[in-house]
């Protein structure tokens, strides 16, 4: 065969549409290569194989960093910072008081129509720890992390429903098809463990976020970049173990068979899904034998269980956190958690802001608490940045669906102003940045957008948000598309 | 008419460039002249001179307008006036004089030094003066910032440097002196008094300036000194102008809390009733530190590539900590089973490697002799490996290192006692080790440096942590 000057078993494997796509591509890559080159290194052709069959590899950040790892706490549905964090005493004074027209006008809310009344803080405040900042007493464990958090009170965002909001918090826009901020992290710097995904994301049970998967997407990224997500009940990845009769020696002749086929095609036809292939099926097999040690929370001793209230075997955010807990500990890059059931419109008993709401802060204090203790104990909060958030706000007034009452106390979405927490991984301790006005409706100092707080999170890891680029569609995209501000306020 | 004069005397900041530049010219067209290839220049110094001399005549007028006006350091303003006008003099006097004195020198040679030596001395005037100008205009410390200040951001010079450090502060001294300091003074101090307002001590503070007092103790709402600042950056009484450095919204918030609670000159923060807020906005104000303790400052060479070879093809990473340098970052977390033996591959590496991760590998005590010859380290992590007291009295010779991880170790009170000669080391986590209370009390008297954690932290169980909220029947 090899005599032959073509080789007809390899002609054969070239079909029209091979031959139209390479084409189709040899000219546009032409036209391109002179486009590309002076763009960023990361998005450039990897070099030879040996890096290019590997694209999770560590790279170095842009400059050091002072986090190495991210744990992202998403309570999907939008938490009420009027319950929370965000003290108004005047807005109780205000209370069932007819909102004034001026708050309403050229406004649109996903749900209040006419003239809302205003709704008091549903909950007791103190000032909290040396920086007296003021937690609810619907968090009474987490009161005490006062001053190892900073807190960001003028957060705001422009998406008023979940799906496109909760798109914008994680990808940046609240359109789908773009990476989710996991993806951005772990193309910028790849992942230590190669035994574990870089990017993993865990849900509560119940309800997965509004937006659906695309917000632990890879967008136009290399798919190997995606948030792998694991099984919060049972088994945390499914068909784990070998069928009958496999061995892994043998599993792993099949493997290597599958890769080297990819391979070759690969150097055929220069496809990073093809990379991305050889690397999930290698990920695949070694995640055979890591994944159930560290997902399995039922050796940790009881003590830990006590500390973050957790009960093995239930789908919970209390495991989640004792997950992501175990993850980092192993260099896994980004943990994302999403919480669900914060929507509190007052709908019904589940969603209303004196009842169901007050059990999901339950549910969250003592396990978000013990994860920032055992987080420092073991060393971890250093380097590891938390993250805490929802994708809104919600009104100071209340919600009146169809200009009627709720049947429960329960507040709309509010895109002006809201409350997120960082702590670790290089964040000032004992902070709050910004303030909103008297009722809690406008940030008036310390105003943040979604955009900057993404680039703070990049910054953290040693980032620039203004550089971490990927070449799409002829132009080079980021993550904070054309905004965003590092809010040096709170690094310390 | 005053308004005509006014006008006129406002256009000084434009009228000046005008003899500078002439007067230079002239000067050019004069040395110029003196080769072959541009005899006919010669013909146009004269006429540059006259053109130059009225717009020096035009300029010293508007001047004198403009300095009527005041607000200026009376000093600079004076020593300024006086160069102008010998800047006008001496060059009226060259536009006649100058063709009378040349023509006396027929020789060839002397004429061409004279015509040089008649235009030296404006030369000088119009520089002195020239700069003069841009000292009042710009301050004098425009053109040779004072050596101290040098390599300082416009963020403000705010003395605090920690939360701790803000509980003893008093908030006019440490922290809204040093803001009027960094925005205001350029106009409103010694140097200049712009609308006849000083804000660089009490007593030009309480006095007020052209518009009356400017702090109204209490209510910042009807105090200029706030409410300038709150204006449309478009509005023509914003303060800082325009075109200044603008307050940030902490330190306008702290300025009006400060009026709020009474303008007080020696007033501690903590005393504020706002102190907690006080506390936010100061500490938003300390910038971030740039430098960043775990990475050596000085340059480094590239590390030998052959030595990173060595063991990334054995899946041990070893990434530079980032792209300005060439210090690196170790990690076994891909090969635990490493053997102390094994660890000697670093050695060629020793003054790139700052960081190191050996948690939950198999190495032993003999490993930290490998280890403790890495002399450039920072960040070491030992944490749940067999080493005990014996191995980490090695470690002594690590004298760069800033934080040592021994969670899940065999350390005891001896080894704990050795860590105490690190001279460097800010931060040890000491959780699930068998030191003694006795023994951590002891080292943290002898290093005062070293934030120490021993973890087991608990949570309470409190009565609501059991409570579901049902709907009330």
């Amino acid at each position: 065969m090899a005599n032959v000057p073509f080789d007809i078993e390899q002609l054969k494997n070239i079909s029209r549409r091979h031959f139209l796509w390479e084409s189709a591509a040899g000219l546009g890559a032409a036209a391109l290569g002179t486009f590309l080159a002076g763009c960023d290194a990361r998005n450039a052709a990897p070099k030879n194989l040996a890096t290019a069959t590997d694209p999770m590899l560590p790279k170095p950040s842009h400059f050091p960093g002072k986090a190495k790892r991210v744990i992202y706490l998403h309570m999907a549905g939008a938490p009420s910072q009027l319950e929370l964090f965000d003290f108004k005493p005047e807005l109780q004074k205000l209370h069932n008081q007819l909102c004034p027209p001026s708050l309403l006008e050229g406004k649109r809310f996903a749900f209040i129509r006419g003239t809302p009344k205003m709704l008091g803080p549903q909950a007791d405040f103190k000032q909290r720890g040396q920086s007296g900042a003021f937690i609810s007493e619907h968090l009474p464990h987490f009161a005490k992390m006062a001053d190892e958090v900073s807190f960001l009170k003028g957060v705001y965002t422009d998406q008023f429903n979940h799906a496109p909001a909760q798109l914008f918090v994680h990808t940046g826009s609240p359109r789908l098809g773009r990476p989710s901020i996991g993806s951005w992290v772990t193309y910028g710097l790849g992942s230590e463990n190669n035994n574990l995904p870089g990017f993993v994301v865990l849900t509560s049970g119940g309800k997965t976020p509004d937006a659906g998967k695309s917000v632990w997407g890879s967008g136009f990224l290399p798919s190997v970049y995606q948030g792998v997500q694991c099984r919060s009940e049972g088994d945390p990845v499914l068909f784990l173990s070998d069928p009958e009769g496999v061995d892994r020696a043998l599993k792993k002749k099949t493997i290597d068979a599958i890769n080297e086929v990819n391979r070759q095609h690969f150097q055929e036809y220069n496809d990073p899904e093809t990379l991305t292939r050889i690397a999930q099926y290698e990920m695949a097999f070694r995640m055979q034998v890591s994944v159930p040690e560290v997902m399995n929370i039922n050796s940790e001793p009881e003590y830990i269980h006590q500390l973050y209230g957790t009960t093995p075997g239930k789908a919970s955010f209390a495991n989640n956190c004792l997950l992501a807990r175990k993850l980092v500990e192993q260099d896994v890059r980004f943990v994302q958690l999403f919480d669900w059931g914060w929507d509190s419109h007052g709908t019904d008993e589940n969603l209303a802001i004196d009842i169901g709401f007050r059990n999901k802060c339950r549910e969250i204090d003592r396990a978000m608490t013990a994860l920032l203790l055992d987080l420092k104990q073991r060393g971890l909060l250093e380097e590891t940045l938390v993250v805490w958030g929802g994708e809104f706000g919600r009104t100071p007034m209340q919600e009146n669906r169809e200009n009627k009452n709720n049947p429960f106390l329960g507040r709309d979405h509010h895109v002006e102003a809201f409350t997120m927490w960082m702590a670790g991984g290089g964040i000032k301790q004992g902070m709050t940045w910004g303030e909103t006005d008297e009722i809690g409706y406008y940030p008036i100092n310390g105003k943040v957008s979604v955009h900057d707080v993404q680039a703070t999170i990049l910054n953290q890891l040693g980032m620039d948000h203004e550089k971490l680029t990927y070449h799409f569609q002829g132009r080079p995209f980021r993550l904070t598309d054309v905004a965003g501000k590092v809010i040096s306020e709170i690094i310390a | 008419m005053l308004w005509l004069t006014q006008i006129f005397g406002r256009l000084h900041p434009i009228l000046v460039h005008l003899p500078i530049g002439i007067l230079f010219l002239g000067f050019l067209f004069e040395c110029l002249g003196f080769y072959p290839g541009f005899k006919g220049l010669r013909r146009a110094v004269q006429p540059t001179i006259v053109l130059g001399t009225v717009s020096a005549i035009f300029s010293a007028l508007s001047g004198y307008f403009l300095s009527r006006e005041g607000g200026y350091d009376d000093r600079l303003v004076m020593l300024h006036q006086n160069f102008g006008i010998a800047t006008a003099v001496f060059a009226t006097v060259l536009c006649f004089a100058r063709q009378s004195i040349i023509t006396r020198f027929p020789e060839k040679k002397k004429r061409k030094r004279i015509r040089i030596l008649l235009f030296m001395p404006l030369i000088v005037l119009v520089t002195v003066t020239g700069h003069l100008g841009g000292s009042l205009t710009h301050g004098e410390d425009f053109l040779l910032p004072p050596p101290a200040a040098t390599g300082d951001d416009a963020t403000p010079a705010v003395k605090i440097k920690s939360i701790e450090a803000a509980d003893s502060a008093v908030l006019y001294g440490d922290v809204i002196e040093p803001i009027l300091e960094a925005k205001c003074y350029s106009c409103h101090s010694a140097a200049k008094q712009k609308g006849q307002l000083r804000l660089d001590s009490e007593e030009f503070i309480r006095k007020g300036g052209k518009h009356g007092v400017v702090v109204k103790t209490g209510v910042a709402d009807s105090s200029l000194l706030y409410r300038r600042l709150m204006l449309p950056l478009e509005d023509e009484k914003h303060m800082p102008p325009n075109e200044k450095s603008q307050l940030t919204s902490s330190e306008i918030a702290l300025v009006q809390a400060w009026i709020e609670e009474g303008s007080s000159f020696d007033k501690r923060v903590m005393a504020f009733r706002q102190v907690a807020r006080i506390k936010g906005f100061i500490s938003s104000l300390i910038a971030p530190s740039h430098t960043n303790d775990d990475i050596p400052t000085e340059e480094v060479s590239p590390p030998d590539e052959s030595a990173v070879r060595a063991l990334t093809t054995k899946g041990i990473l070893v990434v530079p900590v980032s792209e300005e340098n060439h210090y690196l970052s170790v990690s076994y977390v891909n090969d635990r089973k490493v053997s102390d033996a094994d660890l000697r591959d670093l050695l060629p590496l020793t003054k790139q490697i700052v960081w190191l991760n050996l948690g939950r590998t198999k190495i032993t005590n003999e490993g930290l002799k490998t280890v403790a010859q890495l002399t450039s380290l920072r960040q070491l992590h030992l944490e749940y490996t067999a080493i005990d007291d014996a191995g980490v009295k090695a470690l002594s010779s690590l004298e760069q290192l800033r934080l040592l991880n021994l969670v899940g170790t065999n350390l005891h009170d001896e080894g704990l006692n050795h860590l105490a000669s690190l001279k460097n080391l800010k931060k040890l986590f000491i959780y699930k080790t068998a030191v003694t209370p006795a023994a951590i009390g002891q080292f943290s008297q002898k290093t005062k440096n070293v934030t120490l954690d021993t973890g087991s932290y608990q949570l309470p169980v409190l009565s609501s942590d059991s409570v579901v909220y049902k709907r009330k029947s």
